[in-house]
Formats: structure tokens, C-alpha cells, sequence
């Protein structure tokens, strides 16, 4: 019975602590891939002075011709280039500081799948003057809805004000309502008449076929772009390279505090198995077991019962994350918190083989730093006096 | 005859520093081979400590114990307990079985701790189980035997090992009087045809009367040694 306990809380524990990790990780690379497939894309080409904050001041002469050589490169699935503003958008009710993405609507939609967004209108179609995307929630927030005009003004190539009215075409959503709210996406020729741009572009995005070959790409694209500011995913968001961090870091941390748990609930159900034998130990150690023998008696029970209840937690663990890696974990009732941080309401739990090892490898070694004072306990026992304890 | 034990000056005081207790009072005593002695005495007259500092299993507050020329004050823990291993056999009042093994298992037990070769020692628990009428009860487990036969067990493990002498402490105390009767018989079969040295501590009067020496104790000290006649 006590065994039983023992191995049902190193199992119950563990399953909690893989799960969990499953989840954030599912949770996090959902973000990461959103973050890539939606906005970022892997990797991104701007000029050497380029400013995320002022993108009106720097712009890549040769966008066009660039644009084209990246697109023979057989690693990379999709890419597109854009023209970025930013400034203002203002209806007949509102106004609000937006980011105005110049883009090449069919390269767009093969890169960051924008079409599929739209959840009002249409892409692009149905106004042939001066068409724009805007956000549900930036639609919400201007009071517009299809068809509406709404006015963009924003600073040209030469720092002068310039101004165009734009009709709503389509109203899109994604994931990330911020996104939603501070994105317009315009055509590239629109934005570029305004600017007075011709081939020029401030952004060049690529999707590749695997995330694996991120570098050796990113240095065929130095070569096509020398003197290029040439940034994958990781360098243009810094924050999403600290947020995955940081969760490997949380991850680790409550690893180690549910087996800090298992340590306490280990010691303390060892040590009731010493108390309650400890007749049974006087006796064996009167008829001659030596205390190295003792020691390793009460170590290896420890570790039998944590490579009992180890690997039966993990493997449950392992059978949720394979069941909820398929359906998804449906957190649909928090969803509207979720998005405002730009994650997703179904979390499909995912994790890397070498975790299980991980894990398994700290159990036991969790399991035999628990053995360690129970044991000392038993060999500090005096085996005249033990054998007749009551 | 060949000294087994040899002990002199034997004394233990407990708790020394505060209210002294005299348990063995300077005892001196010398062991043969083939004895079938019993120590005896009222309850805190010092038979189960003498008994324990003999057997090794504690120390005197001074005075030595020699064992076949073995000084025990001078071996350290685990060379002691590996000389109890190789020299003294125990069997306890309440049996001190392993639950969770059979009576084969709890007598070939000591035998794996000395190293012993899985077919010597399946021959000597066989031999041993049926020495001591048990050989058809091999594979129960302490639970599902009575106490006669648990302690008959206990025997047959105290054996095992072929000890120099066995130490038994209250030996009968747990047993109905055929039980004990039965337990008796056994060791003094084992000690008349095998040789084996047996002490015990007793205060059973059906051991008393079987054993050939009868060593008295009272506040820690011998005040009475007989020796019967074969």
C-alpha cells in the first residue's frame, strides 16, 4: 500500500510536470509559428538604416530586382515585399495611429495567408480605387464598415505630409487583436504613388520550407543583398527569442519544484518504511547485512519504486499529449484574453523526445537524493535495540 | 573441549552520566563448544545484554569478549557485523522473519550474504528446512506458518550460515508448551549430533530443564553456574 502511494505520487507528479511542459510548449511554438506565418515570416530584408518605429525613412532601391532573386531560391517557400508607413487613419467619427502595409496581394497572401483572414468583404476586389484592409476591431473602433471611406496620412520619401482616401474593401481578423487594430494593409502601387517611390520597397519577407535551414538561407540572402539589413525571425523579434527563453526557464523551474515535491513526498514515505521496519532492519543487520548493503537496500527500493511510478506517469503524460497534440486543448472560454497576447484558444500540446529523457534522468535522480536520509536514518540504528522494538 | 567464548570483566552501565544502571556487573564467563547452556535469571537481571555483548550485537562499557581467539572490541562496525555473519547464529523471541519471503527464502537469505552458490544453498535449505520438520512448508510465508513453525524457521536460518554457535534469546517465550517442546527437541538433536553450541536466554522452565548448563544472573552479576551431567 505504502509502495503504491509512493509510486502513484511520483506518477501523478510527473504527469503533471510533462503535461505541462507539453502544454506551454505547444502553446508557445502555436505563437512562434503564428508570429512567422502571419506577420514576421523567417526572414525579412530592409536597408541597413531601416527603423521598425520610423520605416518612412529608408527604403531598399532595388526592391523589385531583389524581390526576384529571392523568389528563384528553391528554400524558400513565399516571399513578398512591402512598403510600410506609418501614420494616421481617421474615418468621419474617429482617428487612430496605424501601420500602413504597401503590399503585392497575391505574393501577401502566399507569405502571410492575409486572404484568409478576411472575414467581411473581399481581398482586394470590388473597389478598383485606393482599396484597404483594415482590422475588425480597428473597424469597430472607427465606426466604418464595407464600402466606408476612410483617409490614411502619413509622411512621403521627402517629409512632406501626404493624404489619400482609401474605401474599405475587406475586413479581416487574426489571432492578435492588437495586430488588428494598429494594421491597414493597402496595394504596394497605392502606397508607393503616395510615397513617390517607384521600385523602391522598405521590406522584403520570405517564408522558407523548413525553419531548420534559417541560417545557411539568411546567408544566401546576404549575398543577393549585400549591405542589406538581412534579420531572421529570431533577431527581428527579440521578444518572442526572450518569451521562449523565458518559458524554457519557467518550464525548468516548475520541473524542479514538482520534484522538489516528489523529494519531500519520497523522504517522507522512506522514512515511515525505515520506522516501521525498523525490527526487520535490526535483524538484518544482527545476522550480518553490512551497512554499505543496508544503504543500498533502502537507495534501489527508492529507485525501483520511482522507475515504477516514472516511467507510468510519463507514459500517461505521453498519452495525453498525443491525444490533445490531435484534438487540441479547447481554452475557448478565455480566448478573448488569449488573443489580446496573441495566442490561440486551442492549444495543441507538443514535446521534444529529448524532454522525456530529461525528465526520466532527474527522477532518478530525485528518487536517490530522497534514499539518501532515510537510509542514514536505518544505519544509524543500533540492531540490539532494534530487534526488539514493538 | 575447545573455548568458544571467552569473556572477562564484562561490565555495562547505562546511561552512565546521569542515573548509572549496573546491567552486567563484571561477568566472567568461558564457552565451549557443544554447550547447550541457558542464562537465566529475573527480568533486568542483565541475560539479554550479556547475551548481546557476546553476540556482538553490543558493546561492553569495559571488559573484552574473545570469539575462537577474536577480540570483538577491536573489530570495527562492519568488520563485526561480517564476523557475526561468519560465526554466530541468532534466533530471536518474536522470530524477526522477512514477511514478504518464504521459509525458503528467509533461511537461504544469510547464505546469499555470504556469497554462498545457488546450488550449495538450495542443498543446505533443504537439508535444513527438513531438520528442523519443515520441509514441506518451504514455500509459506511467515504469515501462513504458526509460531512454532516460525520460529523453527528462525532456526533453520540461525544455521544457515554453520555458525560457531547459535544465541538464542527467550527462544520458547512465544510458544504454546508443544510448540516449544518441538523447538527444543530440535536444538537438542542439532547440538548432540551436529555439535552445535547453543546459549540462550531464557526464563522457561522447560528450557531450564533441558539445558546442561545453567548460568544464573542477578543484578547483572553470575551468582550460580552448574553444569549437569551428559
Amino acid at each position: 500500500m505504502r509502495s503504491l502511494i509512493v509510486i502513484m505520487s511520483i506518477a501523478i507528479g510527473l504527469f503533471a510536470g510533462v503535461f505541462y511542459t507539453a502544454f506551454s510548449w505547444g502553446m508557445i511554438e502555436d505563437h512562434i509559428e503564428s508570429s512567422i506565418s502571419e506577420n514576421l515570416s523567417h526572414i525579412q530584408v530592409h536597408d541597413s538604416a531601416y527603423d521598425k518605429t520610423q520605416p518612412n525613412n529608408s527604403f531598399i532601391r532595388d526592391g523589385k530586382k531583389i524581390l526576384e532573386q529571392v523568389s528563384d531560391n528553391k528554400r524558400i517557400e513565399a516571399s513578398t515585399g512591402r512598403s510600410l508607413v506609418s501614420g494616421m487613419v481617421s474615418s468621419a467619427n474617429a482617428g487612430s495611429g496605424v501601420l500602413v502595409s504597401g503590399i503585392i496581394p497575391e505574393r501577401e497572401m502566399a507569405v502571410t495567408g492575409l486572404k484568409s483572414k478576411i472575414v467581411d468583404g473581399d481581398y482586394f476586389e470590388g473597389v478598383k480605387t485606393n482599396p484597404v484592409l483594415i482590422g475588425k476591431k480597428l473597424a469597430e473602433k472607427l465606426k466604418v464598415a464595407l464600402k466606408s471611406k476612410i483617409v490614411l496620412t502619413f509622411q512621403d520619401a521627402n517629409g512632406e505630409i501626404t493624404a489619400g482616401a482609401f474605401r474599405v474593401t475587406g475586413i479581416y481578423k487574426t489571432r492578435n487583436s492588437r495586430m488588428d487594430e494598429t494594421n491597414v494593409y493597402v496595394r504596394m502601387e497605392d502606397v508607393n504613388r503616395l510615397m513617390g517611390f517607384e521600385n523602391e520597397m522598405n521590406e522584403i519577407a520570405m517564408l522558407l520550407n523548413d525553419n531548420n535551414q534559417l541560417e545557411e538561407v539568411k546567408g544566401e540572402i546576404i549575398a543577393i543583398a549585400p549591405g542589406m539589413k538581412v534579420e531572421t525571425w529570431k533577431q527581428l523579434s527579440t521578444e518572442l527569442e526572450y518569451l521562449v527563453s523565458m518559458f524554457r526557464q519557467y518550464t525548468y523551474i516548475f520541473i524542479v519544484i514538482i520534484l522538489l515535491a516528489l523529494i519531500f513526498g519520497i523522504v517522507n514515505t522512506m522514512l515511515m518504511t525505515v520506522l516501521e521496519r525498523v525490527r526487520e532492519l535490526g535483524m538484518l543487520m544482527a545476522i550480518g547485512l553490512n551497512k554499505t548493503k543496508l544503504f543500498l537496500m533502502i537507495v534501489l527500493e527508492t529507485i525501483f519504486l520511482a522507475l515504477v511510478g516514472g516511467p507510468l506517469g510519463i507514459l500517461i503524460a505521453h498519452a495525453f499529449i498525443v491525444y490533445y497534440g490531435k484534438t487540441g486543448v479547447d481554452l475557448s472560454m478565455f480566448s478573448q484574453a488569449y488573443e489580446e497576447l496573441g495566442f490561440s484558444s486551442i492549444i495543441y500540446p507538443k514535446l521534444e523526445w529529448y524532454f522525456y529523457v530529461e525528465i526520466g534522468m532527474m527522477t532518478v535522480i530525485a528518487a536517490i537524493v530522497s534514499a539518501i536520509f532515510p537510509a542514514r536514518k536505518a544505519l544509524q540504528l543500533n540492531p540490539s535495540e532494534a530487534i526488539r522494538k514493538i | 573441549m575447545k573455548t568458544v567464548i571467552e569473556a572477562k570483566g564484562i561490565t555495562k552501565i547505562y546511561d552512565k552520566d546521569k542515573i548509572p544502571v549496573h546491567a552486567v556487573n563484571g561477568v566472567d564467563l568461558i564457552i565451549e563448544d557443544d554447550e547447550f547452556t541457558a542464562l537465566v535469571g529475573p527480568s533486568g537481571s542483565g541475560k539479554t545484554t550479556l547475551l548481546n555483548i557476546i553476540g556482538g550485537l553490543d558493546h561492553p562499557t569495559s571488559g573484552n569478549v574473545k570469539v575462537n581467539g577474536t577480540e570483538l572490541n577491536e573489530l570495527r562496525d562492519n568488520q563485526l557485523i561480517d564476523f557475526r555473519l561468519r560465526n554466530i547464529g541468532f534466533v530471536f523471541q518474536s522470530y524477526n522473519l522477512i514477511p514478504v519471503l518464504t521459509a525458503k527464502e528467509n533461511t537461504e537469505f544469510i547464505m546469499l550474504l555470504q556469497n554462498k552458490p545457488k546450488t550449495e544453498r538450495d542443498k543446505r535449505v533443504k537439508q535444513l528446512l527438513d531438520e528442523v520438520g519443515l520441509s514441506d512448508k518451504m514455500d509459506k510465508r511467515p504469515a501462513e506458518l504458526s509460531g512454532g513453525q516460525q520460529q523453527r524457521v528462525a532456526v533453520a536460518r540461525a544455521l544457515a550460515s554453520k555458525p560457531e554457535f547459535v544465541l538464542a534469546d527467550e527462544p520458547t517465550a512465544n510458544l504454546d508448551s508443544i510448540s516449544a517442546s518441538n523447538l527444543l527437541d530440535i536444538m537438542a538433536r542439532l547440538n548432540k549430533e551436529e555439535g552445535i553450541t547453543f546459549i540462550f536466554s531464557t526464563h522457561d522452565q522447560r528450557v531450564i530443564e533441558r539445558a546442561r548448563r545453567v548460568i544464573t544472573l542477578e543484578d547483572g552479576k553470575i551468582v550460580s553456574d552448574v553444569k549437569k551431567e551428559k
